[in-house]
């Protein structure tokens, strides 16, 4: 049955972009649990919805209208939450409110019906086309390079930021490449679960891997692991029972976190005894 | 004559529109080890920070090293004050100490077999040997608290900024720091912001009390006699009375 399912293309397609999601939500995952910007991801996914409703009206493709509109709003939030005297989760707030109404404004501006806009929110990695996968294969790259050069002093940042800046790690450079990094990874993800769901695949596969293993390059790689094997068997799930593949994989994301926390609880006493 | 290795001049520090420094000058020199003592709010952390670079007065010089603070962090170590950070990061001792020989140098480098060296070595001096492998949620508060030491002075900094480094130790522990901080101190200057004048002053040379203003700067002897009438400096700081010499200083 397994073979008879990969004779689809679009399922070819899917599990491509299953691959890079992991990938993504691994690396990017850790860096966002580990540096606490968990919330802030959840608004820049939601402002990202602006650029897809931008995308609609300009009629030029909504994943690559997103791009820059999910930058946009990282970096809006970053500078708000550093130089005015604005706290962070206040500008993160009004973000994802203005980025939410933005997007469904521009829909409505937009001649005729947006069929695909439910696949935005949702998310549809059933229906991902093939120049999207390059477009998320080409991010996968820009996001995998940052990490691998500086993931030493991200694991610093993250840690203790003060310190970081006095022994002269570049913090505010590599802080903006964060963000940054998170304003693409949603990009990649909103294909895949949609808007509403990023946060679940860039929290819940580093905060089961951080029950078992710590330092950045194992537990970026655990979580990949981790949720490639998560989006992999929503996917199989949502395809048998016939469910939206979305949706599916966040509720076997959240099966796996109870596991592992039932694994934990197990595992701990027995070592103590 | 020994070297100025921390000069400030008429240093003035704002937050919000409140003054937080006024005028504060203050000359640090080589192998200095001197306490900067004041009441909560008094802006004994800040003077720390505008040494380390972190924090810019709006008015006044800094030269570390004759230099701007920002161009010698190399030769600065630093220890903030506690509790600045998740404790249940998921990090080792090991990871926590090789991150304080990060910076300009090691970007896009990974640590070689001297830095973890290195490492092993600060941790030796603080007593942490064996606890390299050890995430860091598993140790005490008082060994968090070495590690974060060992984290300061594992890249052998010429000067050594330390924020209320005693604050999780126990009466026990404390005193073995000092010893430390006086062993350290052949190597390097040190600088300790401490609300405590209870112990620290029978271990320092120098003392500076600190209340927006600096009220005294000099040996600890004058200090003593002074602090409350003249310098306007709290009166439970010297509410313990001034403490016993327990150990001999070590002057070889």
């Amino acid at each position: 049955m397994i073979f008879e399912i990969f004779a689809y293309s679009f399922m070819r397609n899917a599990l491509i972009a299953a691959i890079m999601v992991s990938v993504t939500c691994g690396v990017v995952g850790t860096l966002i649990v580990l540096k606490k910007l968990v919330f802030m991801s959840g608004g820049i996914s939601h402002s990202a919805f602006g650029g897809i409703g931008l995308g609609y009206l300009l009629g030029l493709n909504p994943v690559l209208v997103a791009i820059p509109f999910s930058l946009a709003a990282s970096l809006t939030i970053g500078l708000i939450g550093r130089r005015a005297r604005v706290s962070e989760d206040v500008a993160i707030g009004v973000l994802w409110a203005v980025g939410m109404a933005s997007g469904i404004i521009f829909v409505n501006l937009t001649p005729g019906y947006a069929p695909d806009l439910f696949s935005y929110l949702f998310g549809s990695i059933l229906t991902v086309p093939v120049f999207d996968l390059m477009i998320m294969f080409i991010l996968n790259m820009v996001i995998l390079t940052v990490f691998l050069l500086f993931h030493k002093e991200f694991y610093a940042i993250s840690f203790d930021e003060e310190f970081a800046t006095a022994s002269g790690v570049p913090v505010k450079p590599l802080y903006y490449a964060l963000l940054g990094m998170i304003g693409l990874s949603v990009v990649i993800l909103i294909r895949v679960v949609g808007i509403i769901l990023v946060i679940a695949l860039l929290t819940i596969p580093t905060v089961i891997s951080m029950k078992f293993t710590h330092g950045i390059i194992k537990l970026s790689f655990a979580s990949s692991i981790t949720g490639l094997i998560c989006t992999i068997t929503g996917l199989f799930l949502s395809y048998i029972f016939n469910l939206t593949s979305g949706a599916t994989i966040v509720m076997v994301l959240a099966a796996a976190f109870l596991i592992s926390t039932l694994i934990k609880r197990l595992r701990v006493p027995r070592k103590k005894l | 004559m020994t070297d100025e290795i921390v000069s400030l001049r008429n240093i003035w520090v704002k937050y919000d529109g409140y003054n937080v420094l006024e005028d504060v000058s203050l000359s640090i020199f080589e192998n200095d080890l001197i306490a900067i003592i004041g009441v909560n709010g008094g802006g004994k952390s800040t003077l720390l920070k505008v040494i380390a670079g972190l924090v810019k007065p709006f008015k006044g010089e800094v030269k570390v090293f004759n230099n701007k603070p920002e161009n010698v962090r190399d030769l600065i170590g630093y220890l903030p004050q506690y509790s600045l950070f998740d404790l249940n990061f998921p990090i080792t001792v090991l990871n926590v100490v090789l991150t304080g020989l990060l910076g300009r140098r090691l970007l896009l480098k990974s640590y070689s077999r001297e830095h973890v060296q290195a490492a092993l070595e600060a941790l030796k001096t603080v007593k942490m040997t064996g606890f390299e492998n050890r995430p860091l949620n598993s140790l005490s508060g008082g060994q968090i608290q070495r590690v974060l030491i060992a984290r300061a002075i594992v890249k052998k900094p010429r000067l050594l900024l330390l924020d209320e480094p005693t604050s999780s130790l126990d009466p026990d522990m404390q005193n073995s720091f000092y010893e430390l901080l006086l062993q350290l101190k052949k190597d390097m200057s040190v600088v300790v912001v401490s609300h405590d004048i209870g112990v620290i002053s029978s271990y320092v040379d120098k003392m500076a009390c600190l209340n927006k203003r600096l009220y005294y700067h000099g040996p600890v002897e004058g200090a003593l006699k002074t602090l409350q009438e003249v310098y306007q400096c709290p009166v439970e700081l010297i509410a313990h009375g001034i403490p016993h010499r327990v150990l001999e200083r070590h002057e070889k």
